[in-house]
């Protein structure tokens, strides 16, 4: 779910409308969403996060979020719930840290380890293309397997990506993107074993200053049947932010 | 009778809430039916989100019960009965208090409260309240202790400062932590494994801090824990650097009319493949009381009390080094193995707790002075370290770790495992055993110590 959100804010999907007239092929569409995340700016915004895990129940969660785009630096607080208020990470660059408020420490994350327990690794956030990591599969016949489809009422491209590399979180993900403009509505993750791990749908989306920027997540954990989680995002502003913001001593301070 | 009621009605009270609660996700022809466009000004801002510039008193904390019985390697074997074993009920609760003003002034307190209705020494042990000697061994024990009391200010986001009782830790280590120059309170071993969890206790002074982006950071810390004239203060400082994709620091301790002692420690991945953390510090003396065993006769054993002295003029090195790696198993980092190994160059490097009179005499020691040459995990010159976790073993609330400390030396080491299960958000039950092996009287079972079983549960609000 984190890396999700991660990808919307911080991997650059503010997107740029496009428009497609003919059905792309699987180089376009990978160049597509390429270019997509050059469109990069400084955000900050408010996260709720409404969560169920089976047996557990829900529990509504809050994170701030900021980006700073020149030095691809990204901090995350957690505001909410006044338990689990804190604790927070930083990225500066290639360099991930986890504050524990609970013992007042900062932990080195790798690029391969998960952040939050979440399916979101430290590598995801490194700006790496699309086309770097994935191909679009094909058919015996050599065809790539890209598809018109219908998602509810929005006409879609249906493609399937294929990680190239070994270092993918997901190796295999099936992408329900929209036809005019490119928005990712629907995205399904495999394992390497084939297995349906994460469906997540992007159902609702905004434009700021000429961007285009994903407000609500669904995500439904396939793996662990009946847990998941909505994030919807708010008090979303482009303005510059400085950079003492991105500091082990300035995230310390936000915590309690 | 009553009390298997209350809980088993309890339990299905809880579990109706929480079957009863769900979200809602209409299926997705319904997602997308609707214009998939929000307005902007329903989700824009005109200023920076920030809980730095929100103002506000806020409290939170955990509760958490903990009770334990531990049996004798004697009780185990067959050798003694029951009445040598000891049970060590605990409840501890921590109110945390967050004072915050605009512009990163805040104030944070941890108060904690203890109580022990029996004045148990394991339980004593366990939460590092001190014994009470006044107390039978029938009277409780009620505790308040402050865990942490500061104030934060800083100008402009440049120098940050932390003046009153803080956690301030240094050093890398999971569980040896020799460049941490400044706390007193060490995590326990049955915390490490997850048995319970442990606020550490703060230290008095003021900390600076002044951060270089990412790059770098200086901490300068002015300890004044105990200390009623300005000469007694300690200070120390740290310097540390990110060389991408090592995290390197040095630090220093220094006091009026004792020995500087010099920290280094490092972090970095190896092989991009396995997490590794390093440390060490070096002084040239020990505050640990020692005991000469060069005064040993052929017998093997030497004068009728072995007298403590501290080391001076001598190197102490300490170095701690660890191993983490974490495996994928259908979920990211599902398994975590960490290895850690513990060197101390004044430690012991053979067993002398076989010896009676040595072993007589630390005990008196550290009932006399409170100060003791031995602390287990802290003992020998060579030590190690394994932990071990499985997440969503058999279940997906439901934790497995293992943890075991041991030496090189006698050979003897604690194993634990704990089963760590969240029926529901906020609520921990963990159900922990450790076992103690090794020959008699060696590090890990000079107390007789056989076997223990730990019972907590614990909630976060």
């Amino acid at each position: 779910m984190l890396r999700k959100i991660i990808g919307i804010l911080a991997a650059g999907s503010l997107f740029i409308a496009v428009n497609m007239w003919a059905v792309p092929t699987g180089a376009d569409i990978l160049k597509r969403m390429d270019d997509f995340q050059d469109q990069r700016s400084d955000i900050t915004c408010k996260a709720d996060i409404t969560q169920q895990r089976v047996g557990q129940g829900i529990k509504d969660l809050q994170w701030i979020f900021y980006r700073k785009d020149k030095t691809d630096s990204i901090l995350i607080v957690e505001t909410a719930p006044e338990s689990e208020k804190g604790r927070g990470y930083l990225r500066v660059e290639n360099n991930f840290f986890l504050y524990l408020p609970n013992t007042r420490t900062f932990q080195t994350i790798n690029r391969d380890e998960s952040i939050g327990g979440s399916d979101a690794r430290a590598g995801d956030f490194e700006k790496r293309k699309y086309s770097e990591l994935y191909r679009v599969e094909t058919n015996a016949q050599g065809k790539e397997l890209i598809e018109e489809v219908k998602l509810g009422k929005v006409s879609a491209y249906m493609v399937t990506l294929v990680g190239i590399v070994n270092d993918v979180t997901y190796p295999k993900q099936v992408y329900w993107l929209d036809k005019d403009n490119f928005f990712q509505y629907k995205v399904q993750s495999y394992s390497l074993s084939g297995t349906l791990m994460q469906t997540a749908y992007y159902p609702k989306w905004t434009q700021i200053e000429g961007k285009f920027l994903a407000v609500q997540m669904i995500f439904i954990d396939e793996f662990d049947k009946g847990n998941k989680s909505i994030v919807e995002l708010s008090a979303i502003s482009l303005a510059p932010l400085e950079d003492s913001i991105f500091t082990k001593a300035y995230l310390e301070n936000l915590s309690k | 009778m009553f009390g298997k009621f209350l809980i088993s009605t309890g339990f299905l009270i809880l579990t109706a809430g929480i079957a009863s609660a769900d979200i809602a996700v209409p299926d997705e022809n319904s997602l997308f039916q609707g214009d998939t466009m929000v307005d902007t000004n329903k989700v824009i801002s005109n200023a920076i989100v920030s809980n730095a510039n929100k103002s506000g008193v806020s409290f939170s904390g955990s509760i958490q019960s903990i009770t334990g019985y531990n049996m004798t390697a004697g009780f185990l074997k067959g050798t003694t009965n029951y009445d040598q074993n000891t049970w060590f009920p605990v409840t501890e609760a921590n109110l945390l208090l967050d004072v915050r003003l605009t512009q990163g002034i805040k104030a944070f307190a941890n108060v904690q409260a203890t109580y022990i209705p029996v004045n148990s020494s394991a339980a004593q042990a366990l939460t590092g309240q001190a014994a009470s000697p006044t107390n039978t061994s029938t009277s409780n024990v009620t505790t308040l202790n402050l865990q942490e009391l500061f104030l934060d200010a800083n100008i402009n986001n440049a120098v940050y400062f932390r003046a009153g009782k803080q956690v301030l830790q240094w050093g890398v280590g999971n569980y040896w932590s020799p460049s941490d120059l400044i706390n007193i309170q060490k995590e326990s071993f049955q915390a490490l494994s997850g048995s319970y969890s442990q606020y550490i206790e703060g230290v008095y002074g003021l900390k600076a801090h002044i951060p270089f982006g990412t790059s770098a950071n200086l901490y300068g810390f002015v300890n004044m824990n105990g200390v009623s004239e300005p000469q007694n203060l300690a200070f120390s400082g740290k310097a540390e650097f990110l060389i991408n994709p090592v995290e390197i620091s040095a630090a220093i301790w220094a006091k009026e009319n004792y020995h500087p002692v010099y920290a280094l420690d490092l972090t970095t991945r190896l092989f991009n493949w396995v997490d590794f953390k390093g440390e060490a510090s070096f002084a040239d003396s020990d505050t640990t009381p020692y005991y000469s065993t060069a005064s040993n006769t052929a017998a093997g054993y030497g004068p009728a009390t072995y007298n403590p002295y501290y080391i001076s003029n001598q190197l102490v090195s300490k170095v701690a080094i660890g191993f983490t790696k974490t495996f994928d198993w259908e979920l990211s980092d599902r398994i975590s193995v960490t290895v850690e190994f513990y060197y101390k160059s004044d430690g012991y490097t053979q067993n002398y707790l076989t010896n009676s009179t040595f072993l007589n005499s630390i005990q008196e020691s550290m009932f006399t002075t409170g100060q003791t040459a031995y602390t287990m995990s802290d003992f020998y010159a060579y030590n190690w370290l394994f932990t071990g976790s499985l997440n969503e073993f058999i279940d997906q609330n439901l934790t497995l770790s293992v943890t075991a400390v041991g030496n090189f030396v006698d050979y003897s080491y604690e194993v634990g495992s704990t089963l760590s299960w969240n029926p529901v958000y906020d609520f921990t039950i963990n159900l922990s055993f450790f076992g103690y092996i090794g020959d008699v009287n060696t590090e890990y079972t000079v107390s007789e110590n056989g076997l223990s079983a730990v019972l907590t549960g614990s909630i976060v609000f």
